[in-house]
């Protein structure tokens, strides 16, 4: 169920662009602020644009963001928590504290700080959010890799004489990845929202490229008459975050080994 | 002729509801025991025997366990038919169980002087001096070192064989009809499963309990019970007195089971059953064991054979022994 | 060369939180014959398996040596250690956890000949080899180990083991978590194995009537010490210290007679902690024998008769 929203979600990001009817930047003066209707399947905003093509370009920049974001946390995520696990000593113990130092602040008020720093743009909101969950995910597979190491078949493989490489690849890795890939799904839905909020607040896509959080924003003062405006990108966000959320719980259960037939 | 046994149980049948479907895990089980006897039920994992025991004292998990039929009378009255009211009645009183695992069966957050106190306030109603007295006394008499001190102390700061102990306490602290031991000394060391069967075996004896015995252990079974049911794939196949069991067992089961346990001489190979215990999901028909039974006829796969009387006291379920 | 091991001295103990020391392993002396099986039984916390895993080097003594074919194992650099690790492999107690859970079982048997460079033919062979070896249907290799018994992981295990040709093995309990009827099918296998192809085991368990079964001498070990060390017949028929003495009549026996005859049993106390080891003879607390010299000495162990060596002072 959940894969079928998130495939409608990436495919509406991918293909979308080619098939609104509309320029999302376009304004069409006389007609602002008008009720959904054959013409403008979702309404239009104070300056005339169409929501419905808003809302599917703004979609790329969800879509972007989140993959991007996580993509990285979890590529750095793993290759973090799998050194800090299997060789142990005063190398874990320096990442964990940092580690630590980065879960101690609030993510969103983390976020903001960072993205206040560095400038609002598409690449440092991938950084910062990436950054930000690659600590997550770093702890996830340390803990993995901590109970790993001590395994019967990580021993069998030691007695064979395998390098340390060849162990981490064949026997860390591949049972690492179940519990990372949940994660990433559940981050996923999360990264979509501190994209909305932080753009919400001005502080992610700039306008006029449309955002659900930008287009939530601009609806602020309209809201009571046109409540359109606010309800189609609410809308959008929740039912990505549903989406990932239920894709996440889908494979967690699929992922399990034993359930899985031979 | 005067009822003389203080437990029977007839046709007890279990399912259970699983995604894979209904494992019938216990199938018209039936068996009784004498008041002071020690009852063995002995078998492999998954044959049923933990089953039973959770059964005649309703312990079972119902969802997914189902107790789709059987009796279970206790001095006249039925265990699995009585309400849960009546039934709280008997638990820990009249019917005590313990354990396997020692770790997980006792409450790792309230005091040993607690726990065992908790069952003399329930069924006994006494005053607090009095619980503690008798607590004292309890944990005495299962060879707690300064039980005086060791009452407020908690299960982590005891060894298994102690926590093992404190649980014999606990069921026997009401001196009940009927102990229910399931696998008490499998997580222990050799040495002190021996201590823990000794003050059992001890115990029992002189209170007058009735002990139903669950273990996968032979030599278990040899150095403590006075008769014995074997059960194989949720059926008891074969019920005998202790030396009748050893001496002539007539299953091609117990045989087999007989003769796969190494004794400790080097030379002599042993003889191993061929193949593994069935998936209880599937409606057997036929004999349980005839898949791996050497000795099968066509019959076997075809009937199931039922429990006959083959020698005084000695029942096999088996169409060798059908005339 | 008549010894195949050679353990000398071997100690190994474990630093715990709280400036603590655990004292696995105290102070081992004995050898395996090629082609033996030398048993080490004791109860838990007895150092069996600390033992087993030093002898493959698994784990880094804190004292003493192991010689394998005359070698010290724990004085090769990587490069020769890495060429007779192969000789020597283990089998685990737990044939569930020791599978790596997302690898097929052909692969399981192939990754110790992919890492010593044999071609993909030839690997492919060899499983079925390997899986025929151990009465497994080789057609099974792409299954992976949940759709598997435990006996029948077990013997996976068993053939991951052979993989490399070794020429010792270090059985760490391997039937302990089997059903007695399965027990019995993996015992005759190891014993197969090892008259077809020479091997030398080091049994361990805590079960002394299965290491009866399949050893030839029996080493008896209680909190990291050799208490006594004897051909299998003497261990049963005649054991020498109190410990094995006790050990022998605790263990259940399947024939009433024999269980009957027993005295009500006498041993106290509980299996002491390798935290706090006691002083002088680690077993005299609960011994029913005990001198004033075992609290202050520990004993040394003597050849009381051929091949039976006994580590007690009522043999001084």
């Amino acid at each position: 169920m959940g894969a079928v929203i998130v495939l409608l979600i990436v495919l509406t990001a991918l293909f979308g662009p080619f098939l609104v009817p509309r320029d999302p930047l376009k304004m069409f003066s006389g007609k602002r602020l008008q009720a959904p209707s054959q013409e403008f399947l979702l309404g239009t905003d104070q300056f005339g644009r169409d929501q419905l093509s808003r809302l599917v370009y703004g979609t790329k920049a969800s879509v972007l963001i989140s993959f991007g974001a996580v993509g990285l946390a979890v590529v750095l995520g793993i290759l973090v928590g799998l050194v800090s696990g299997y060789y142990g000593g005063r190398i874990d113990n320096l990442i964990m504290r940092c580690l630590d130092v980065v879960f101690a602040f609030p993510l969103l008020l983390l976020a903001l700080v960072i993205v206040a720093i560095l400038g609002p743009s598409l690449k440092n909101l991938i950084l910062t959010i990436g950054l930000i969950y690659a600590a997550t995910f770093a702890r996830i597979v340390r803990a993995s890799v901590l109970s790993l190491r001590k395994k019967e078949f990580v021993e069998s493989a030691k007695s064979m004489g395998a390098g340390n490489a060849s162990i981490i690849f064949h026997f860390i890795l591949p049972n690492i990845l179940s519990p990372v890939i949940v994660q990433a799904t559940f981050n996923l839905s999360t990264a979509i929202m501190i994209e909305a909020a932080l753009s919400f607040l001005g502080l992610g896509t700039q306008p006029p490229d449309p955002a659900w959080g930008v287009m939530l924003n601009e609806s602020r003062s309209f809201m009571e008459v046109m409540p359109w405006l606010a309800i189609f990108p609410g809308a959008a966000i929740m039912l990505a975050v549903l989406g990932f959320n239920l894709l996440g719980d889908g494979l967690r259960d699929a992922l399990d080994p034993r359930l899985t037939s031979s | 002729m005067e009822n003389l046994e203080i437990l029977k149980v007839e046709d007890l049948t279990v399912h259970f509801h699983s995604h894979e479907g209904v494992v019938r895990a216990v199938n018209g089980v039936g068996f009784s025991v004498r008041p002071g006897e020690i009852l063995g039920i002995v078998g492999e994992s998954g044959c049923g025997k933990s089953t039973v025991a959770l059964s005649i004292l309703r312990l079972l998990a119902m969802p997914p366990g189902r107790i789709v039929r059987g009796r279970a009378s206790f001095q006249g009255k039925d265990l699995l038919s009585m309400t849960e009211d009546d039934l709280e009645e008997y638990r820990g009183n009249r019917i005590s169980m313990i354990f396997q695992d020692p770790l997980t069966s006792l409450n790792p957050v309230l005091t040993v002087g607690l726990q065992v106190g908790e069952v003399f306030e329930y069924h006994k109603k006494l005053e607090q001096w009095a619980i503690r007295q008798r607590t004292v006394e309890m944990l005495k008499q299962v060879g707690i070192p300064s039980p005086k001190e060791r009452i407020r102390e908690y299960p982590h700061q005891f060894s298994g064989g102690m926590r093992q102990r404190i649980m014999v306490a606990m069921a026997m602290a009401c001196e009940p009809d009927l102990l229910i031991a399931d696998e008490p000394t499998t997580a222990l060391d050799v040495t002190i499963q021996a201590q823990v069967l000794t003050l059992m075996r001890r115990l029992c004896r002189r209170l007058g309990t009735a002990v139903i015995l669950i273990t996968h252990d032979m030599g278990v079974v040899a150095r403590m019970c006075d008769h014995v049911s074997v059960m194989y794939a949720g059926h008891i196949v074969e019920y005998a007195e202790i030396e009748a069991i050893f001496k002539t067992p007539y299953h091609p089961y117990t045989q087999g089971l007989l003769r796969c346990i190494p004794r400790g001489k080097s030379q002599e190979k042993l003889i191993f059953i061929e193949g593994q215990p069935p998936r209880l999901t599937v409606e057997m028909k036929g004999c349980a064991f005839a898949e791996r039974c050497s000795l099968r006829d066509p019959r076997c796969t075809e009937e199931s054979p039922t429990m006959r009387e083959v020698s005084q006291g000695h029942l096999v379920r088996c169409f060798r022994y059908e005339l | 060369m008549e010894n195949l091991i050679e353990v000398r001295s071997l100690k190994k103990s474990f630093l715990l939180p709280g400036k603590r020391k655990l004292q696995a392993v105290d102070g081992l002396d004995f050898s395996i014959r090629r082609g033996e099986t030398l048993g080490l039984v004791g109860e838990s916390g007895c150092g069996k398996s600390t033992t087993g895993r030093l002898l493959l080097r698994l784990l880094e003594p804190t004292e003493g040596s192991v010689e394998f074919e005359g070698m010290d194992i724990f004085k090769l650099r990587s490069g020769d250690l890495r060429r007779i690790r192969p000789k020597m492999q283990i089998i685990f107690q737990d044939p569930y956890s020791s599978l790596s859970p997302r690898m097929t079982v052909g692969k399981v048997l192939e990754f110790p000949l992919r890492i010593r460079g044999i071609n993909s033919k030839e690997r492919n062979r060899r499983v079925a080899e390997l899986l025929e070896m151990v009465q497994i249907n080789p057609t099974y290799a792409n299954r992976y180990p949940h759709a598997f018994s435990g006996g029948e992981l077990q013997r996976i295990g068993i053939a991951r083991a052979m993989a490399l040709n070794p020429s010792f093995i270090v059985c760490d309990e391997p039937v302990s978590s089997l059903d007695v009827s399965i027990q019995s099918q993996i015992l005759n296998l190891l014993k197969d194995l090892q008259s077809r192809m020479g091997l030398t085991y080091l049994f361990i368990s805590h079960n002394l009537l299965v290491t009866q079964y399949m050893s030839d001498r029996i080493a008896v070990l209680y909190l990291g010490r050799i208490l006594e060390i004897a051909p299998c017949a003497s261990i049963s028929a005649a054991p020498m210290h109190p410990y094995t003495q006790i050990l022998t009549s605790a263990i259940p026996v399947p024939d009433p007679k024999i269980e009957r005859a027993k005295r009500e049993f006498h041993l106290e106390g509980e299996v002491a902690s390798a935290i706090d080891p006691p002083s002088g003879c680690h077993f005299h607390p609960r011994c029913t024998q005990r001198k004033e010299m075992c609290f202050q000495k520990s004993p040394f162990a003597k050849e009381v008769e051929k091949e039976h060596w006994v580590a007690c002072h009522l043999f001084d």
